[in-house]
């Protein structure tokens, strides 16, 4: 019971501080438009990798194709200004084009009838770029074959057709509806580059986690910030001549902080879902196990500082030191694909790297409660370890 | 007497890496009394407050507080006492009501008692009118006072104070005296530590004078005064100096020496206010008045002198 009016009373200071606000919602919200607009690059483009089409087929299912490829989250089909094969080549060389397709002459004609008539893949498959754009437009190829198949299966099932253009008819009627089907598919399978290009598909699926995870240790400047002072006006020496166990007032403080956290993180994917469309809610149980973990981690790391800092500039000093350090190594700005290898294995040692993963995880790959266990769990270790200094820390202290 | 002790202090000891602190510390506080440790800065007054609050273990020795182990039985210690920090050690974001209901709470009151307590101990502290001010708005005085109400929410038995008059003006110096006084008789025991020997002096049944960690003398007021003598100076100023008169003075019981010093007759006596009546009627009788009267009495800093050779504040 102590503990909650221990946790109500450090909630109460928390909001009478100005600072708070600020540090748990306002700056969050200000960063994230910010980087996730400049991540966006320009809102008009098209952030997907272009691939030129050259269209030398005059029937139905090429123009089918061209379609199935826009439905791509990888790629848009773009057409060239000249469509032979040197100067397609000569596109993706220069990395104008991530990849270029010649839909032959015929094309159309040949499939129907059961021929399988070959499209003309030009692409750099050493490039990042191009073997995500080679897949895409594999993808979209198998997609229309499979379509093909379907409607002739069909068509034979529908028995005998009074003439050859009512099968025809038959046919491309049963293929637009698979075509139109692919466009909300049911599964979806969204290749992703391994390299550059896709973070700037989507700045805020970057900015937004990152943020939240930045600004989760920087929000922890005040809760921080009333237990030293707590520690220095001798009110802590005050509450160990009542009955209290250290037990339960470092309880006290950790529920203040983690609950102070774990609505910052609640607070802002509701922003993220609402301003940016980021998908964050879509399974509740993943979206509250990661609030979870992350508020647990900040909560311990707002513990640590609270019970190391000698007074207030140290707290701001330690809390920003260390959050800068998990924001620029852990990938809160930036993508940590795009880092070097070194740097980008050092990142992914970070907690703040496997919370933003966890979120990306909800946000970009549906993951459920399951799949972020893992990131969840580290960040379970690391509050841990970060909890166990802070007691050791507090406990000595507490003794003076 | 047949009061029990509440407070028994056998041979405490606090060393800081090797520093000796406080050095095998020896008193008693007996039930209902209000019983001071006087001396000055440095003296280890706090260091034997944090030890008896059990906030600092010991590296000798042990204490009894209502027959509680300070260092066997912190807990029941803890619900029997309050303590009054020489620091003010409450939260200046918060108002006088939200710290004392949270204070409440932390000393485990609930619901009606611990309204209850929270409203007597404004208007004891005199705050009721602020109470929904931010205490860190409050003047020095104000604070002190909150500082002690705190201590005193869970109606304590034993209150320690550790020097709460400091740094505050005369005003509030006075209320807090006389809190001290009126929660004594209540029936509540007091341990009060201070380097003001009028502090130690008004309130005290008993005093123990500490320096450089150990006890160097206790006992009454009166005790203590016996050390250095306790012998009364009385210089009177008179209209005339009939001789029947001084030689009479000089058998009273209790007046040790009668000299004449010029104009004035200087006294030394046991107890200045048994004799001075005595003095007054005679002198009317010789028709002679007293014009001028000047009483020193004994005191703690003489005590402290004479046993330290060193003066209480300096
Ligand atoms: N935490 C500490 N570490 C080392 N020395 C201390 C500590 N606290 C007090 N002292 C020393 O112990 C002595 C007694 O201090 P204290 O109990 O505060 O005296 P008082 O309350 O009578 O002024 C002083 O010399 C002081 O410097
Ligand atoms: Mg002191």
């Amino acid at each position: 019971m102590r503990i909650l009016y221990l946790a109500m009373k450090d909630l109460s200071q928390i909001i009478r501080q100005k600072k708070s606000a600020l540090f748990l919602l306002i700056l969050p919200v200000l960063f994230t438009g910010l980087l996730g607009a400049v991540f966006t690059r320009n809102g008009q483009e098209d952030p997907r990798l272009p691939v030129a089409l050259a269209m030398r087929d005059a029937g139905a299912l090429g123009a089918y194709y061209e379609t199935l490829l826009g439905y791509s989250d990888t790629i848009h089909p773009t057409a060239p200004g000249q469509t032979d094969a040197a100067s397609l080549e000569q596109l993706v060389r220069s990395q104008k084009a991530a990849a270029a397709v010649i839909i032959p002459e015929g094309f159309s004609r040949q499939t129907l009838a059961g021929e399988s008539p070959r499209l003309t893949v030009i692409v750099d498959r050493n490039a990042p770029a191009g073997q995500a754009a080679d897949r895409a437009i594999q993808l979209a190829a198998t997609r229309l074959l499979g379509a093909v198949q379907t409607a002739r299966l069909g068509a034979e099932a529908h028995g005998p057709f009074g003439s050859e253009a009512a099968r025809q008819e038959y046919l491309l009627a049963s293929l637009a509806d698979a075509v139109r089907a692919w466009r909300d598919p049911l599964v979806r399978v969204t290749a992703r580059p391994a390299g550059t290009g896709n973070a700037a598909a989507d700045g805020f699926a970057q900015a937004s986690p990152g943020m939240m995870v930045f600004f989760a240790t920087i929000g922890m400047i005040t809760p921080g910030y009333l237990l030293l002072a707590e520690r220095r006006s001798r009110t802590l020496a005050r509450m160990l001549t009542t009955d209290i166990r250290r037990a339960e007032i470092i309880a006290g403080h950790t529920l203040a902080m983690f609950v102070a956290g774990f609505l910052q993180v609640i607070l802002l994917t509701l922003f993220g879902q609402a301003a940016f469309g980021l998908d964050y809610w879509r399974d509740p149980a993943a979206l509250l196990l990661m609030a979870g973990v992350l508020a647990l981690w900040s909560a311990a790391f707002g513990l640590l500082i609270g019970t190391l800092a000698r007074d207030e500039n140290q707290v701001v000093l330690l809390v920003m030191g260390a959050t800068l350090v998990f924001g620029f190594v852990g990938g809160a700005f930036f993508p940590l694909d795009l880092a070097g290898a070194a740097y980008a294995a050092v990142g992914r040692m970070m907690p703040s790297a496997w919370a933003i993963r966890g979120f990306q995880d909800i946000i970009l790959r549906a993951a459920g409660w399951k799949t972020v266990t893992g990131p969840a769990a580290i960040l379970v270790l690391y509050a841990l370890a970060f909890y166990a200094l802070a007691v050791l820390r507090f406990q000595s202290d507490a003794a003076r | 007497m047949t009061s029990t002790n509440a407070i028994q202090v056998k041979g405490l000891k606090k060393n800081y890496n090797g520093f000796p602190a406080v050095h095998n510390l020896e008193f008693t506080v007996r039930e209902g009394e209000i019983f001071s440790l006087l001396g000055p800065n440095g003296a280890g007054k706090s260091t034997t407050i944090s030890m008896l609050s059990c906030l600092l273990p010991p590296s000798g020795g042990d204490a009894l507080i209502a027959g509680h182990s300070i260092t066997r039985a912190s807990g029941s210690v803890k619900r029997t006492i309050g303590v009054v920090p020489q620091e003010i050690a409450l939260y200046d974001d918060l108002s006088a009501h939200q710290n004392l209901v949270f204070w409440g709470r932390m000393y485990g009151l609930r619901g009606s008692r611990l309204s209850r307590r929270v409203d007597e101990v404004l208007d004891l502290t005199g705050l009721a009118d602020r109470r929904h001010d931010r205490a860190g708005l409050y003047s020095g005085g104000m604070q002190r006072r909150l500082n002690i109400g705190i201590a005193l929410l869970h109606e304590p038995r034993i209150v320690i104070f550790d020097e709460p008059t400091v740094g505050i003006d005369p005003q509030s110096r006075r209320r807090i005296l006389d809190g001290v006084k009126e929660i004594n008789a209540r029936g509540v025991t007091v341990l009060y530590t201070t380097h003001y020997m009028e502090e130690a002096q008004e309130l005290s049944h008993r005093i123990a004078i500490m320096d450089h960690g150990r006890l160097i003398a206790q006992g009454t007021h009166n005790e203590l005064m016996r050390m250095v003598g306790g012998l009364h100076r009385i210089t009177l100023t008179l209209s005339r100096k009939p001789a029947g008169l001084l030689a009479l003075w000089r058998m009273l019981a209790g007046v040790h020496s009668v000299s004449e010093e010029g104009e004035r007759v200087r006294l030394l006596v046991q107890d200045s206010t048994r004799v001075l009546p005595t003095l007054f009627e005679s002198a009317a009788r010789e028709e002679t008045h007293i014009t001028g009267m000047d009483i020193q009495e004994p005191d703690l800093e003489a005590v402290f002198l004479h046993l330290t050779g060193k003066a209480l504040r300096d």
